[in-house]
């Protein structure tokens, strides 16, 4: 699947979300089977099945972060009584930055 | 503490096994058993003092400059494999060729553990770069300031490197910061991802906060081998809050508890209830 399927997929699911990180390069490099995992992470998430982490920053803020292999790592933040905001998909490294930057 | 390249380069047995080369052809005998005594860490007496200083030192100076080794400093040499150290510092040289002038450090198990998986270099930049694997090597790069960090002080303390340092010892760890740290480490067990990364930091943030131990990158190893259940985790975590921070500090978790109770009622997640009683204990405790 290429990223821009992927994208249209996961608007459908969440509605009005953004898409940050190197999200199409990062999604076009992962496994057939890993971007499944990745679209069925995003459905438990709005069916409130995974767990949830709340930002020490802002508290009306949560996440939910998921890792693929030892490098991709991604991060999905939702206001608590409100919309999906964004869907951030990079490498270990980036994704560290973007948790303490939203205090995760 | 810092060591020389050239009393870290040369071990004992290398001495003893290189003596009927070394002897006649580059160093004589009383100078042979002086490096020997030194390298036993024995103290010499002044006569003594004077041959190393004048002749041998310069001599293994000038036999260590066909290796093109130059500025390297170790620490925590008691740590590690002896015949790791030859391998990191000719690694250490080569990567220097390829960043040339960067700030570069070898640490991990390579240097203390039989087994490892990667050979973990940093690289210290003013930009941040991609890092990348090459075999077993693995670089990474850091920013310059990431030396003022405690990770770095932990990761330093078991190293070798082409740059000298001072390494900060005092930090100002946040409440919020380890409860992250917590939070982190236990979502990633309990979603059965590798959680190696987050314990580490979880473990160096809780030693330090309680006991004001940086614990070294052997140390950490160790422990992590031991610490592999929430329960233990957690109990770390109360411990440590307890010794860390007072009253007052802590009094911020009932904010916290009172959120995850929120959730829980859309989220019925196992995280969040060990999250309450977690934080509870700690409030029951510091009472």
């Amino acid at each position: 699947m290429q990223h821009e399927e992927a994208r249209e997929i996961i608007k459908e699911i969440l509605n009005d979300i953004k898409f940050e990180g190197h999200f199409d390069k990062c999604f076009d490099n992962l496994k057939e089977s890993q971007q499944k995992e990745l679209i069925k992470w995003v459905e438990e998430c709005k069916d409130h099945k995974i767990n949830p982490i709340q930002s020490k920053k802002e508290r009306n803020l949560i996440g939910f972060v998921k890792k693929f292999g030892s490098n991709l790592r991604t991060i999905l933040t939702k206001e608590k009584d409100g919309y999906f905001l964004v869907l951030f998909l990079d490498k270990h490294k980036y994704y560290e930055f973007e948790m303490l930057k939203l205090g995760f | 503490m810092y060591y020389h390249k050239m009393e870290n380069l040369i071990t004992l047995d290398m001495l003893n096994k290189a003596r009927n080369e070394l002897e006649g052809r580059i160093f004589t005998r009383l100078q042979l058993n002086i490096l020997k005594k030194r390298l036993q860490k024995k103290e010499l007496n002044t006569n003594e003092k004077t041959y190393y200083y004048k002749y041998i030192k310069p001599k293994l100076k000038a036999m260590l400059s066909f290796l093109n080794i130059d500025e390297i400093n170790i620490k925590g040499k008691e740590y590690m494999i002896e015949d790791r150290i030859t391998k990191a510092v000719n690694i250490l040289n080569k990567i220097k060729k390829k960043h040339k002038n960067k700030r570069i450090m070898i640490s991990g198990s390579f240097l203390f553990n039989k087994n490892y998986n990667d050979i973990d270099i940093f690289i210290f930049t003013k930009y941040d770069k991609e890092d990348y694997t090459k075999g077993k090597i693995h670089v990474n790069f850091l920013l310059e300031n990431a030396i003022d960090s405690i990770f770095f002080s932990s990761l330093s303390e078991v190293s070798i490197s082409n740059f000298y340092y001072t390494n900060k010892n005092e930090f100002d760890i946040g409440l919020s910061n380890v409860l992250q740290n917590y939070e982190l480490l236990i979502n990633s067990i309990l979603n059965r991802e590798n959680y190696q990364k987050e314990l580490r930091d979880f473990l160096l943030n809780t030693e330090y906060i309680s006991t004001g131990v940086i614990l070294n990158t052997k140390q950490l190893y160790a422990l992590r081998k031991k610490i592999n259940r929430i329960k233990m985790i957690s109990n770390t975590l109360i411990n440590a809050l307890i010794l860390g921070y007072n009253k007052n500090r802590l009094n911020n978790l009932k904010r916290y508890i009172a959120d995850y109770r929120k959730l829980l009622k859309q989220y019925k997640s196992s995280n969040l209830n060990e999250y309450i009683q977690t934080y509870e204990k700690v409030i029951k405790l510091a009472a």
